[in-house]
């Protein structure tokens, strides 16, 4: 066993699975980076709601690829057009209740997560139902599973992963802004709203990507926890956005290579929980944010 | 040469509200004066200046130089309220006051060490220079509200809104940002300012504007501050020793 996750971790486990293992690690990356933006946007909770919100999509997406014979049902770009378009419903769902009504966000994200989350569900059962179709292995977009993994999609999701970071930092200067002050940035002629609706898209994207290997109960988790694991480390955000993305990918590296070597192991899960303990770590070690840090600061001040 | 900025029948309803914000606000600022904008809490004051700039929905006419404003953005500069940000964020003092560079140095476009100079050049006019590479969140109220100052000016505007700049500041801050509207002024900009200490409106002010909700009056600052005006805008009669 631990012969076999040595190979793994040292990608030595045959192309297949180097690959599969690459696309996680990228995926990891992107999701630190955006993860990043999100946290400083305080959007947190958004991206719960949105990757929820791609299930009835995913659902849509098998059934409209049955209906037109793609590759029985498991057509992952079908599946992803689905899941974006809802994910894009359900963000937007949000954004109108918050500005239309008199309810808070915390309710709207609250009432929105569970209602598409379950339109979803109610639509997967109505597919074990149906006669066409392969429909083994949908269950997976819940709490991902690595070793599913084509190769087609293992580049599908490194090449949209690196478009995600690439944009990033193109737009770094710009994201920083409207993450620390979104008055002042549209008082100085900033399009805010593009701005969001770019953070927001390339919010789905990554959710869409991971949707497969991390899950979409469990995206959100990649999506913060390494933001919030730099944060101990750095106050500059160039070098928070540079950590997360290792934090991510590190993250990512590890639960890929465990769940993809002993036996019956969630990626999704042994990814959050390999990110949680580098939280954790973070929370009790870091200097002069973290736990012990500020003990010690405490005694001496 | 029009005026800096002129407002006619400028209403703010907010979505949801009973009462308006505001209703009916004629205004032209004077150039080169220094104006506050008083009165009393939830009169508006802020409101008025997100209206006039439009960060918030409004009725209403308004011209920046004679011009709409979205053609006229680099020729103001906001400074926002020092509550209105997570001073938590991850981020240095010089490179909030570089964000005052952003138009100037264009969309997508990186921060070079030349633009850190210049940020840094206005910094040091609010001396907070030696603070460059501090996190933010580890200066003290007053010197935060320097580093939003200089963040201002690095905009290089014709007309500046400040909201509540001397809230809350030490002797030091309130000094040097008093120079600096002073300097402001001499260099021909024209200032507004949403101040709430009525005792030293009249030392540091050309002109007020009295709002609660509607425009009281407007004019000279000795003119604005009548026992008669502020009664009306806070509905008690305010003790001052400035009328």
């Amino acid at each position: 066993m631990w012969h076999d996750l040595l190979q793994t971790l040292s990608f030595q486990s045959g192309y297949n699975t180097t690959l599969v293992l690459t696309s996680t690690i990228v995926l990891g990356m992107a999701c630190g980076v955006i993860g990043s933006f999100i946290y400083l946007r305080k959007r947190a909770m958004l991206s719960d709601t949105v990757s929820h919100a791609t299930l009835p999509g995913v659902a849509l997406g098998f059934m409209a690829a049955v209906m037109f014979d793609l590759n029985d049902g498991r057509h992952l770009p079908t599946l992803l057009a689905g899941a974006a378009l809802t994910a894009l419903l359900g963000g937007l769902c949000v954004q109108w209740i918050k500005t239309n009504t008199r309810l808070n966000e915390d309710v709207a994200i609250g009432s929105v997560l569970s209602v598409f989350y379950g339109g979803g569900i109610v639509l997967l059962s109505v597919i074990q139902r149906m006669q066409a179709g392969s429909k083994a292995g949908l269950e997976t977009f819940l709490l991902g599973q690595v070793s599913g993994l084509t190769q087609n999609e293992s580049w599908t999701i490194m090449i949209a992963a690196v478009i995600v970071i690439i944009a990033a930092v193109i737009l770094f200067k710009e994201l920083t802004l409207i993450c620390f002050d979104s008055l002042y940035a549209r008082s100085t002629g900033q399009p805010l709203l593009k701005l969001d609706v770019t953070l927001l898209a390339l919010m789905i994207i990554v959710v869409c990507i991971g949707l497969k290997t991390v899950g979409l109960v469990l995206i959100v988790a990649l999506l913060i926890i390494p933001a919030v694991t730099a944060r101990f480390w750095t106050n500059n955000i160039a070098f928070l956005v540079v950590l997360a993305s290792i934090f991510g990918a590190l993250s990512c590296y590890i639960g890929a290579a465990l769940s993809a070597t002993l036996p019956n192991l969630p990626t999704g899960g042994m990814i959050v929980l390999s990110a949680a303990s580098f939280f954790t770590l973070s929370f009790i070690f870091a200097p002069n944010r973290g736990l012990l840090s500020s003990l010690i600061g405490a005694r001496h001040a | 040469m029009p005026a800096p900025l002129s407002v006619k029948n400028l209403s703010v309803h907010y979505h949801l509200q009973d009462e308006p914000a505001l209703s009916s606000v004629d205004y032209e600022a004077t150039p080169g004066h220094l104006t506050a904008i008083i009165g009393p809490n939830g009169a508006g004051k802020s409101t008025f200046l997100k209206a006039v700039m439009g960060l918030i929905p409004y009725t209403g006419e308004v011209k920046v130089f004679g011009k709409q404003l979205k053609d006229q953005k680099q020729k103001i500069a906001y400074m926002p309220q020092r509550s209105s940000v997570d001073w938590d964020f991850p981020i240095s003092a010089l490179d909030v006051a570089a964000m005052g560079l952003y138009g100037k140095i264009g969309f997508m476009r990186r921060v070079t060490k030349q633009h850190k100079t210049e940020a840094l050049s206005y910094l040091d006019q609010v001396g907070m220079a030696d603070y460059a590479d501090r996190q933010i969140g580890q200066l003290s109220g007053g010197q935060q509200q320097r580093v939003f100052l200089a963040r201002t000016l690095a905009q290089n505007a014709d007309l500046y809104f400040m909201d509540e700049p001397l809230a809350g500041v030490d002797i030091t801050t309130e000094k040097i940002i008093i120079s600096i509207l002073e300097k402001l002024k001499k260099d021909g900009k024209t200032i507004l300012v949403v101040h709430h200490d009525l005792q030293s409106v009249g030392n540091f002010f050309d002109d007020a504007l009295l709002l609660n909700r509607i425009k009281i009056v407007e004019g000279p600052t000795k003119q604005v501050l009548t026992p008669d005006n502020l009664a009306k805008a806070y509905k008690t009669p305010v003790l001052t020793d400035v009328a």
